[in-house]
């Protein structure tokens, strides 16, 4: 690294990224957060098989505020991560690879990830 | 087995992984929505009926791997001293190897007791 001494410009408030970069990074962010998610997953589900109280235990913390925020957190991350994951798939096989249809799939991407957000909010908060 | 940090192997794991979860995911929410498990002993005999439970084995080792190709590709790209990136990637290893032996510890018990 470091071997030559081209200007870096990465000044994050300045660069306006496109649609279908705002994909790419969001889907990255998305990955990280499920995989920080990973070990309380584990934790609920070994909890809610191993008695009747653990499992009891893991519907009262699924009520918990803390949690509900953690799920609309991770409702997000899921459902950005699938659809955008579903598009890179896609993409693997020659399909909207053009600009235009690429432009395209990446807003449709966003706008699937809004929707199910919303569906998401309303089952976990109400 | 050729060691390597890159390459075709890990993109295919990824892709398939990813596959396999997103049927997954869609099966278990589909069986959560149209028959709720709504106590214990129902919960339980989910997974502990042969088919969910090679499912759900099957769909956590997808994970881990998925896990582990995804935070490669983060850790290589953003670290860049090598004893770091090292430590990490170790670190990252030993997290995931773990996590498996929790959830399998989990559900042998499922199984078997």
């Amino acid at each position: 690294m470091n071997k030559n001494q081209r200007p870096v410009f990465l000044n994050l408030t300045k660069i306006r990224l496109p649609v279908t970069g705002m994909v790419s990074i969001f889907h990255r962010l998305s990955g990280l957060l499920l995989a920080t998610c990973i070990p309380l997953l584990i934790y609920l589900f070994d909890l809610s098989l191993r008695s009747p109280q653990g499992f009891a235990e893991v519907q009262q913390l699924l009520q918990s505020p803390l949690l509900k925020l953690v799920l609309t957190v991770g409702a997000w991350a899921l459902s950005h991560h699938l659809i955008a994951g579903i598009r890179f798939l896609l993409i693997d096989i020659d399909i909207g690879i053009l600009k235009t249809s690429a432009r395209r799939s990446a807003w449709i991407t966003h706008a699937l990830t809004a929707l199910i957000l919303s569906i998401a909010i309303v089952v976990i908060w109400l | 087995m050729r060691w390597s940090l890159g390459g075709f192997r890990p993109w295919l794991f990824q892709r398939i992984s990813a596959v396999y979860m997103l049927g997954f995911l869609l099966f278990f929410m589909l069986a959560i929505y149209s028959c709720p498990p709504t106590d214990y002993q129902a919960w339980r005999e989910w997974f502990a009926h042969p088919v969910m439970w090679m499912a759900t084995a099957i769909f956590f080792v997808s994970l881990f791997l998925h896990v582990w190709v995804g935070l490669r590709d983060v850790i290589l790209d953003y670290l860049h001293n090598v004893p770091i990136r090292l430590v990490v990637l170790i670190s990252l290893g030993i997290s995931l190897i773990s996590l498996t032996l929790w959830v399998f510890r989990a559900l042998f018990t499922v199984a078997y007791l």
